[in-house]
């Protein structure tokens, strides 16, 4: 993500980056890029395009969203990140009511390139105010642009992508997969956003996947299928624009279907999906749908509580012995 | 007796490949088979494709169900002469021993994928085996994996290389003009890098340009040339394909490029879109490929016709192509004798892939000959 931000700074000039602590330092008497940002994808970028490109904000998330919106007004094109998905909640004017609606309202000739880089997931003990999965709450606002990458390759791509696109892109990294590693080619490249990404082929049972759920359920594919069950799995990357289509197409060829999904299950990108396929792929059904998805209730603390909590491995396991049992 | 009986073995395609699914039976116990008829549908993680009968005979036993997860090199059936009774069978398999899974998995780290620095560029070439040299030279857009189902084949018998040309595959975005000429002379540095002996050299599509123009003017590095669809010998490419091939960034339209590839719909895959479409994306690629294309196929036309030069050719070739080209339709008139021509039916442009049983014996018996 760091070669993605660096190379696209390198082919425009407008692009910035602002945020709590992205240099983190800068000020104070030690060293200026201490930080790079809280999970360290920004480190290095002060020294190579200066304090005019790269700069820290205090912690007003609402002021520098707001400056955001109003620098990719004025033409230029900002990355802003901020710490926690879950702070975004002192920014949904912002985002709802200004970033979404400038380019409808004023009738297309005013756009907002402007991306939000933030986290989140749990599994990192960071209790109920640093956890959540809050992609859906953003899916909802038309306007808006959500992506969600779940391996190197598609976080590069889909960022380069994002920073590219006109309009205003919420993109969100899940904390727990910043150390996993994966080919990624040295060139830039982009990923179109709509387009899923089918992670494994199987004729019995679909699995969509968000996130970090992708690599749970390719944990479970692999097991099932020494059980002789064969599982597709999709990874539609990006949840507005959503690659309706191949999800459609193989649910189709697979006649059933389960969606993991960490966040919240109450109007859900997990129920967006159910209600998709059960509205236009019905027919095709063999067997109920099946959501997996944290219970309705804030991230535990408690660290058994916390990994009860998740999807796992093992709950996608069992959906699927559900479903061709 | 022994002689008899074949025994068909979960194949290995690619290095990372250690173990397939038996997807499906498409014979059963008892059918009489043919070489290249259709047996079992094997899927890896990353493709599916049918195994075709290595000889013919009888399938005798199926001996692992639809659905199952084996090892690579395990016995999966065993066909045999008619002739051959239950006992003897017993017999074979009782003998036949499960190679070595750690013999195996060295054997791939042998496999040796190296990177040659030629000029300018950097070239990713993946040997195999032992033996005569033989080297292979995919077409545009393509890379050593066009070679998946041929190369490992082939180097039971011989020390098999596949190349990655200049902005395919792995290898470096540095072709200054695109011409054949100048693909021809870095494969050519490439080959005398590889290996002191002269090469069988196999080419497919713009690759059987590539061949021609080392045997004209490097002919001390060549044995044989076989052109697989070769560009050079007719004016007509498919600008369709080319077109597509070349805009595409989703899923959709590059599927509707790849499918002009193949005889059978069927045989394009999801991991094949998403491997082109992966290369393609890369910051360079289309530009670097366009070279190739304005240089090669200006308006839409060949460029080089070779027709003149094979008259006086001393060098052995042999020309093989898919019997349902839409890239680069096949015109058997006006070769000279000393070229041997060999359709392949129910074969797209990309026979090797769809037809690889009787590809490989083709080139096998060839080379041997």
């Amino acid at each position: 993500m760091n070669e993605a931000l660096i190379q696209e700074m390198e082919r425009d000039k407008n692009i910035i980056i602002f945020g709590e602590d992205v240099c983190g330092g800068t000020g104070g008497s030690g060293e200026k890029d201490a930080w790079g940002g809280a999970f360290g994808v920004t480190k290095g970028i002060l020294e190579k395009y200066g304090s005019e490109r790269i700069f820290d904000t205090p912690i007003t998330e609402s002021a520098f969203i707001g400056a955001g919106i109003g620098s990719a007004m004025t033409g230029m094109r900002p990355i802003v990140e901020i710490m926690f998905v879950d702070f975004l909640g002192v920014c949904f004017d912002q985002i709802f009511n200004q970033a979404a609606k400038v380019r409808y309202m004023f009738g297309g000739m005013a756009t907002i390139p402007l991306v939000i880089r933030t986290t989140f997931g749990a599994g990192s003990r960071s209790a109920s105010q640093h956890s959540q999965a809050l992609y859906s709450i953003f899916t909802h606002i038309p306007g808006l642009k959500v992506v969600v990458p779940s391996n190197p390759y598609d976080a590069k791509g889909l960022l380069i992508q994002s920073i590219r696109d006109d309009d205003p892109v919420i993109f969100l990294e899940n904390k727990m997969l910043y150390d996993i590693e994966g080919e990624v080619p040295d060139q830039s490249y982009t990923i179109p956003f709509a387009e899923a990404h089918v992670v494994r082929e199987g004729k019995d049972v679909l699995i969509v996947a968000i996130g970090r759920m992708v690599e749970f359920s390719i944990q479970a594919a692999e097991q099932l299928a020494h059980e002789g069950i064969q599982c597709s799995i999709l990874d539609p990357r990006t949840l507005s624009p959503l690659d309706e289509e191949l999800i459609l197409d193989l649910v189709d060829e697979c006649g059933r279907l389960v969606i993991v999904d960490e966040s919240y299950p109450r109007c859900s990108i997990a129920s967006d999906i159910s209600s998709l396929v059960a509205e236009k792929a019905f027919d095709a059904l063999k067997a109920p749908i099946i959501k997996i998805t944290a219970p309705h209730s804030p991230v535990p603390y408690s660290p058994i509580l916390e990994d009860t909590y998740l999807p796992s491995k093992e709950k996608i396991v069992d959906a699927v012995h559900e479903l061709v049992s | 007796m022994t002689k008899k009986i074949f025994a068909l073995t979960m194949p290995k395609w690619g290095m990372t490949m250690t173990e397939g699914t038996v997807a499906d039976w498409l014979a059963e116990e008892g059918d009489e088979v043919n070489v290249g008829s259709d047996l079992v549908e094997i899927e890896t993680e990353k493709i599916s494709a049918a195994i075709e009968a290595p000889e013919q005979g009888v399938l005798k036993r199926i001996l692992v169900k639809k659905g199952s997860v084996v090892k690579v090199a395990s016995l999966i059936a065993v066909i045999s002469e008619p002739s051959v009774n239950e006992t003897d069978i017993d017999e074979f398999l009782a003998k036949f021993k499960l190679p070595d899974q750690e013999e195996i998995s060295k054997t791939s780290e042998v496999d040796n994928t190296q990177f040659l620095d030629v000029d300018l560029h950097r070239i990713r070439v993946r040997t195999l085996g032992s033996g005569l040299d033989v080297l292979l030279i995919h077409g545009i857009g393509g890379d050593i994996g066009s070679w998946l189902f041929n190369q490992d084949f082939l180097a039971n018998e011989f020390r098999v290389h596949a190349i990655d040309l200049p902005a395919h595959g792995e290898s470096t975005l540095s072709l200054s003009e695109g011409s054949i000429a100048e693909l021809g002379e870095t494969v050519a540095k490439c080959m005398k890098q590889l290996s002191s002996n002269p090469f069988h050299l196999v080419g497919h599509s713009l690759g059987g340009s590539v061949v021609m123009e080392i045997a004209n003017k490097f002919s001390d590095l060549v044995t044989s040339l076989s052109l697989v669809n070769p560009v050079g010998f007719t004016e007509e490419i498919n600008r369709e394909f080319l077109e597509i091939f070349l805009s595409a960034s989703k899923r959709k339209e590059m599927k509707e490029a790849l499918t002009k590839l193949f005889y059978l719909t069927e045989n394009v895959s999801r991991t094949m879109v998403e491997n082109s479409l992966r290369h393609n994306r890369l910051e360079g690629v289309i530009s670097q490929l366009n070279l190739i294309v304005e240089k090669n196929f200006p308006n839409y036309i060949q460029a080089i016709d070779w027709r003149p030069l094979l008259q006086s050719f001393s060098i052995p070739v042999q020309i093989i192509w898919g019997s349902h080209d839409q890239i680069i339709p096949f015109d058997t008139k006006g070769f000279p004798e000393n070229v041997m021509l060999k359709e392949i039916e129910k074969a797209g442009h990309m026979v090797q892939m769809e037809q690889p049983t009787k590809f490989n014996l083709l080139l096998k018996e060839y080379f041997k000959s």
